[in-house]
């Protein structure tokens, strides 16, 4: 394959909660704000040719059916070709993916990918139903989000002995990290013995083994290889990039213990950055559910299929363990703006390359860090992005 | 002073004349039978008491419908049972096989069709994986609908338009609150299969439909007029006993006896009578010096089961082992009257029953259930059930409109349990409008299949936490069926707490919902029931309890 390198040269997000205070145009001017202010040497906003903006949830904002207008306006930037990406949890891990392709082909040398959503303008119990009769007018119904993830869970404590104080560990790991992010929408830690005692939602998964719904919005500026020495001192490279789909019905699943979606977009993008499992330094996951942290560090190879759960408890994925995973808090901690998730999981692998993660800093060996996000009917949509330190 | 009938008339000739006749030729041969009860047990005493009414002396549980329950469920409940005991086959596809011969029809009556004006029939028929061009009507509009349904079945078997008629009752009525109809109402159905005389087999005795009346005479008792949901109390209880009821039964069983006698066949032996409050059954039989056994029996286990309760009692008599040669049947509704006579008729070779009927275990096993030992639903989770007790919350308009194209589309496929079986590599892709290619290998050559009922738990969750219109909890589990293929749908309630992955799980038709004014339907996860038991032990005019029969 031949592409051009992309760079990551700026990266920014607002304090992911709930915002009742602000609008999603304030939502996305801030990240764009903040994404501005973090490029080096600094960038005129006029530069930027084409803005790649992820929004999942225009049903609970009440914008649905609008496309890329949404936000070039809001951040000051009328006029500027904008394409809105909806496509389920990794809408903005796919936003990302589209707008390194539009700068790797060479069209563009600058973009602003920006993941946005408005979560709570709407009530929990309506966000939550959102999804509960979509889809086939009786196979789907009373299916919400915990439904997508909590079978997995039943089957693969059947399968692999997985207990629900693993689960517990993912839980208190990450609310761990989200007390050191001052972007994360929960910031203090929780006991094991919290997890286990909260209500039980979509059994086995609890209260506390589910993410919460959050408003939030991030953003990042990318370029190209000989833009990006004008603007910073230290880029970021786009080391490689895949995508996978599965059947979106939860029926038509061959294995309730591992997500294919997630495992052919790993080895995509494994294969285009030349590197394996192995050579990732930390990796920000999709851990919606906690069990999806486990599925997940199994279907990235970061362990033996089965091994998932005895690795959270072990520490294996702390921040100073073998291979840190989702230093940044998690979605179940930071939170899971849907369209702004993976930007924000890229300005942490952004953070962590750079060596600009304060407290949350993992130990950078070999330059890689990993952004991966499972979603959709059936979580049949996986997006994986490598990012890296070393010069291409 | 002219001598006048208890409503007023003047007597004519006619009254004096009235008699039951031989049933129509040729006459109806019931080839299997079938039985179903509402899941959900409710104490009818503890229901008087929310009331601040005295419990009447030796109340006990009887079964109402879940919220998931209607009359529609409960008619594919029974005639699934049924069809099933009658051996029919239809596993190669939406069409029956191994039937003995075409054509079929279904007659279903029930007070409380799932529409008031829409598909009902055509659902049911759907449901039983039944062809396209079969006949049969829907009877409604009382509760001696469940008896028309079978009078009419009876005709078109007689006329030769069909040869396998299937005729269910059921109901689920829906009791206004606070009356005592609501301490007296179930919720059940029946099922039987019917072929014309000959066909049956040369070896084994028949059950036969010999004798048969109707009569009808307008009063005005229990009513429901277009707009009124809920059913009332009689304006006059002892009027519509003295006047009514037991006179309309008396004279019935009189005119039943008297045709039974000249044909020269033997006494009537089991009588199911008309029982609407758990009193009138046994005034009615003791009016008749007959015994109020089997009435009181299926009262005290499925309460006023409506438009099926005839029925119902009629497939418990037959199922009953030992069951007298000759059994009478009457049914009261809307000021009709009927009555039918089932007698077993041996083939000269054969000296006595020589076998159980098709479905007898099923029906025995459905009535054991219940009694004073099961646990029994709250009065307000009866009145969830009904819709009776409403949560206050701005609706969340769900999915589809259910008239729109697209839930066409998917309900047809779903009540037909319909798949997609890929030519090339057997995968079964379900369901088929959504799979244009196959889900395993892409291919696009299907056969279609009808989706077994019977399999293994894969995985499975409860959830917990479902805003209205959802209650919780909800299970979701994925069934591995026996055919080979998997799904996955909603659990019925009351498994949530006993799922557990491997175990033996069926489907079941159930209400999904109630959208925008129509009812959703489809299949959910229940436990396997356990194996029907065997043949009781007990003779001939032992009518006994519950217990003896389990």
């Amino acid at each position: 394959m031949s592409w051009s390198r992309v760079a990551v040269v700026g990266g920014g997000l607002v304090r992911f909660g709930e915002l009742f205070e602000s609008s999603y145009e304030q939502m996305a001017h801030g990240a764009f704000e903040a994404a501005l202010a973090s490029v080096d040497l600094g960038l005129d906003p006029g530069r930027i040719d084409a803005i790649v903006l992820a929004t999942q949830r225009g049903t609970l904002w009440g914008q649905e059916g609008i496309g890329g207008n949404t936000v070039p306006s809001a951040l000051g930037l009328a006029g500027t070709p904008c394409t809105r990406i909806e496509n389920a949890c990794p809408s903005g891990a796919d936003a990302f993916r589209i707008g390194a392709m539009i700068v790797a082909s060479g069209v563009h040398d600058v973009v602003l990918v920006i993941g946005v959503e408005k979560m709570r303008d709407k009530s929990t119990e309506e966000g939550l139903l959102s999804r509960a009769a979509g889809g086939h007018p009786v196979y789907t119904r009373g299916e919400t989000a915990p439904v997508l993830f909590a079978p997995f869970a039943t089957r693969h404590m059947y399968e692999h002995g997985t207990t629900p104080e693993m689960l517990a560990a993912v839980a208190v790991k990450n609310h761990h990290n989200g007390s050191l992010d001052p972007y994360a929408h929960f910031q203090s830690e929780i006991t094991a013995e919290q997890v286990l005692s909260s209500p039980m939602v979509c059994s086995p998964l609890r209260l506390l083994d589910c993410c919460p719904q959050t408003d939030g919005a991030a953003a990042l500026v990318l370029t190209s290889a000989e833009k990006a020495s004008e603007m910073t001192r230290s880029p970021v490279w786009v080391a490689g990039f895949g995508m996978g789909t599965d059947h979106p019905y939860l029926h038509e699943k061959s294995s309730f213990t591992s997500l294919p979606a997630t495992v052919s977009a790993a080895e995509r993008a494994y294969e285009m950055a030349g590197i394996g499992p192995s050579d990732i330094d930390v990796a920000e996951v999709h851990d919606c559910f906690t069990i999806t942290e486990i599925l997940d560090i199994e279907d990235l190879g970061f362990f033996e299929k089965g091994k998932g759960g005895r690795a959270a408890l072990d520490g294996d994925t702390a921040i100073t363990g073998r291979i840190p995973v989702n230093p940044s808090g998690g979605l179940l901690a930071k939170g899971h703006p849907i369209g702004a998730t993976g930007v924000a999981q890229l300005v942490e692998c952004w953070w962590q390359l750079r060596g600009e993660a304060g407290p949350r800093q993992v130990a950078i060996t070999n330059g890689y860090a990993l952004q991966h996000n499972v979603g959709g009917r059936g979580s049949g949509v996986s997006v994986v992005n490598i990012l890296t330190s070393r010069s291409p | 002073m002219t001598e006048a009938n208890h409503l007023g008339r003047p007597l004519t000739a006619s009254d004096h004349a009235f008699m039951a006749n031989a049933a129509p030729s040729p006459k109806s041969r019931i080839s299997a039978v079938g039985a179903a009860l509402g899941s959900m047990p409710i104490d009818i005493s503890e229901v008087a008491r929310s009331w601040s009414s005295a419990a009447r002396p030796g109340s006990t549980t009887i079964m109402v419908c879940a919220e998931d329950e209607d009359a529609l469920t409960l008619a594919w409940q029974a005639a699934t049972a049924a069809l099933d005991a009658a051996g029919w086959d239809f596993s190669s596809g939406p069409a029956p096989r191994a039937t003995s011969g075409l054509p079929i029809g279904v007659w279903w009556g029930t007070s409380r069709p799932p529409f008031g004006e829409g598909p009902s029939h055509s659902y049911l028929v759907a449901s039983l994986g039944l062809p396209e061009d079969t006949a049969g009507t829907l009877i409604t509009g009382s509760v001696h609908a469940g008896m028309d349904a079978l009078l009419a079945a009876m005709d078109a078997i007689a006329a030769g338009s069909v040869t396998n008629a299937l005729v269910v009752a059921s109901d689920a009525v829906l009791p206004g609150t606070g009356t005592a109809v609501e301490r007296a109402t179930g919720a059940g159905a029946a099922a039987f299969l019917l072929e014309p005389e000959a066909a049956g087999p040369d070896d084994a005795s028949s059950l036969i439909i010999t004798i048969r009346a109707s009569r009808s005479v307008p009063v005005l008792d229990r009513y429901r007029g277009e707009a009124q949901p809920e059913v009332g109390d009689l304006y006059d209880p002892r009027l519509f006993r003295e006047e009514v009821l037991l006179p309309s039964v008396e004279s019935m069983g009189r005119a039943l006896e008297g045709a039974h006698e000249s044909s020269g066949a033997a006494a009537i032996g089991t009588w199911v009578l008309p029982d609407p409050d758990g009193r009138l059954g046994a005034a009615a039989a003791k009016r008749l010096g007959a015994p109020a056994g089997p009435t009181r029996d299926l009262f005290r286990v499925a309460g006023d089961t409506g438009a099926a309760a005839a029925l119902l009692g009629l497939a418990v008599a037959i199922a009953t082992p030992g069951s007298p040669e000759a059994t009478a049947v009457i049914s009261y509704g809307g000021g009709r009257t009927s009555g039918l006579i089932v007698d077993a008729v041996s083939s000269a070779s054969v000296s006595s029953i020589s076998r159980d009927l098709p479905g007898a275990a099923q029906v025995r096993s459905v009535v054991a259930r219940g009694g004073p030992d099961t646990s029994t639903a709250t009065y307000a989770e009866v009145l969830r059930s009904r819709a009776q007790l409403v949560a206050m919350a701005d609706p969340v308009p769900m999915g589809l409109p259910p008239a729109s194209a697209g839930s066409i589309r998917g309900t047809a496929e779903v009540l037909r349990r319909e798949g997609a079986k890929c030519r090339s590599c057997g995968w079964t892709s379900i369901p088929p409008t959504i799979h244009p290619a196959c889900v395993n290998c892409g291919a696009t050559g299907f056969d279609a299949v009808r989706l077994g009922t019977t399999g293994v738990v894969h995985t499975f969750v409860v959830n917990q936490t479902m805003p209205a219109p959802f209650t919780a909890p909800l299970p979701l589990v994925v069934v591995d069926l026996d055919d080979g293929s998997r799904v996955m749908l909603q659990g019925i309630s009351a498994c949530a707490a006993s799922l557990e992955i491997g175990q033996r799980a069926h489907l079941v038709l159930r209400r999904y919902a109630l959208e925008r004014g129509a009812p959703v339907y489809g299949y959910k996860v229940a436990p396997a029931p356990a194996p029907s038991p065997g043949p009781a032990v007990t003779g001939p005019g032992d009518h006994g309890s519950k217990e003896v029969r389990t």
